[in-house]
């Protein structure tokens, strides 16, 4: 009686010992799940890059092929290509490339959103790498395994423990595509906003306008998202729906930096008064370097343009916006 | 040309680049302060950052050329890529990790994987 039981308590032991190994992070009431119209391109050559960069974007409702973003991602110099690359190329289809949190749980969560994922994997050794792209569609917890189309496999099958290895040895980086107005469940709105800006700096207004506007609904308590459509606004010098925007973000959190662009705004279209009001409130919340930087430019601005003589009349719609 | 002449060599251009700007006052226009700098991790001057962003284009894009990447492809490829993105590659580009698969593996490496792979180390070459 004695032994069995001591035994039982060995075996209990044991096999919690190999569970955890074997599914690392992976609450077990997650369910199977296969994106079986995820698409596949078997890769040429050293091309997974292409391959696995097509394989997300079609799954996401476009039609590209591995040929067309050999020229985008591939470098011939180094076989191979980088995953700045990857994501820089995915913006140019219009997508938003977010990175996941790093845990398989937020990979199979994504499944079960119906987006695939690409990640990164070392499937060498940290002293001889090799790098790889492979985009996992599917999880069976039954067999503790991932589905991946990877290389010229449309179904790789790979252990869990495998694949965490591999991706462990690649800084666990994955990645998943979405149009600007899907925002993935697992986002975090700083990391919303920080994939969707580049859009923004590289002139997409209109795509970046979608994201923030998703993120305004998403979190609609939040600063950010209006600070970052007041900023989408200025860059298309529509000074005053700016303004407005702006003008929500500081009523919910006060800011050295949206100040600063709110009377960048205001002095173009000639509130000067309201803008250096702005400017003073602004210094008064010893603002980072950076921001310091901006804030002392705009103020010399404003000093040009309050000696130039001109007479300006700061539009009603504006003192009213102020006034709220 | 080694890596320290030509650090600093960009060192010297940035600092005459941005004590150009300093100088030059540029005449009224509203300074805002993008999205994504705002929301970028590392606090840095945002003349240092249009700087070095500036002076990574020119260097990424000579760089992917250097690597076989043709010149008007590097120059779109450029274009597209953020300012955090720039930063990661700029320099690096001989170094930065380059996803191509198991396919690539060759010579000595390639047998020293194989072995790994049959004592269940790796798992480069299944089912190739």
């Amino acid at each position: 009686m004695w032994t069995r039981r001591a035994a039982a308590l060995v075996a209990a032991l044991l096999l919690t010992a190999c569970a955890s190994s074997a599914t690392r992070s992976l609450p077990p009431q997650m369910a199977a799940v296969e994106l079986e119209q995820t698409p596949f391109f078997a890769q040429a050559d050293y091309q997974c890059g292409p391959a696995a960069l097509a394989t997300v974007l079609a799954a996401s409702g476009l039609e590209v092929l591995p040929r067309d973003l050999v020229s985008q991602v591939y470098v011939p110099g180094r076989h191979g290509s980088f995953q700045a690359e990857m994501v820089a190329a995915a913006r140019r289809y219009q997508r938003v490339p977010v990175p996941l949190p790093q845990t398989l749980e937020a990979i199979v969560a994504e499944l079960q959103g119906g987006r695939p994922v690409l990640v990164f994997l070392n499937l060498g050794l940290r002293i001889l790498p090799v790098w790889h792209y492979a985009v996992v569609v599917g999880y069976d917890p039954a067999t503790r395994s991932l589905v991946l189309r990877s290389g010229r496999e449309r179904r790789e099958r790979m252990s869990i423990a495998r694949f965490d290895a591999a991706w462990q040895r690649a800084e666990r980086w994955a990645v998943t595509l979405t149009t600007a107005a899907a925002i993935p469940a697992s986002a975090t709105l700083q990391g919303w906003i920080a994939a969707s800006a580049p859009f923004e700096s590289l002139g997409q207004w209109a795509v970046a306008e979608s994201a923030y506007r998703a993120a305004a609904e998403r979190w609609p308590q939040a600063a950010l998202p209006q600070t970052a459509l007041g900023n989408v606004q200025a860059a298309q010098r529509k000074w005053l729906p700016a303004v407005a925007a702006y003008t929500v973000a500081l009523k919910r959190a006060v800011d050295a930096g949206v100040l600063n662009n709110r009377a960048s705004a205001l002095m173009e279209l000639g509130c000067l008064d309201a803008a250096r009001s702005d400017l003073d409130r602004a210094r008064e919340l010893a603002p980072a370097i950076a921001v310091g930087v901006s804030l002392q430019r705009t103020r010399s601005q404003l000093g040009a343009l309050s000696a130039d003589g001109i007479q300006r009349t700061c539009p009603q719609a504006v003192r009213e916006l102020l006034a709220q | 040309m080694s890596t320290y002449t030509r650090s600093a060599a960009r060192g010297a251009l940035i600092g005459l680049l941005c004590s150009g700007m300093v100088l030059l006052s540029f005449p009224a226009r509203a300074e805002i302060i993008g999205t994504e700098s705002m929301v970028a991790t590392e606090a840095r001057s945002n003349d240092l950052a249009t700087v070095q962003a500036f002076m990574s284009r020119d260097e990424v894009r000579a760089e992917l050329q250097s690597f076989g990447v043709d010149a008007d492809a590097a120059a779109l490829r450029v274009a597209a890529l953020s300012d955090a993105e720039l930063q990661q590659l700029a320099g690096r580009i001989d170094q930065q990790p380059a996803g191509a698969g198991a396919l690539a593996v060759v010579g000595i490496v390639f047998v020293v994987l194989l072995i790994l792979e049959l004592v269940g180390v790796t798992n480069v070459f299944t089912r190739i």
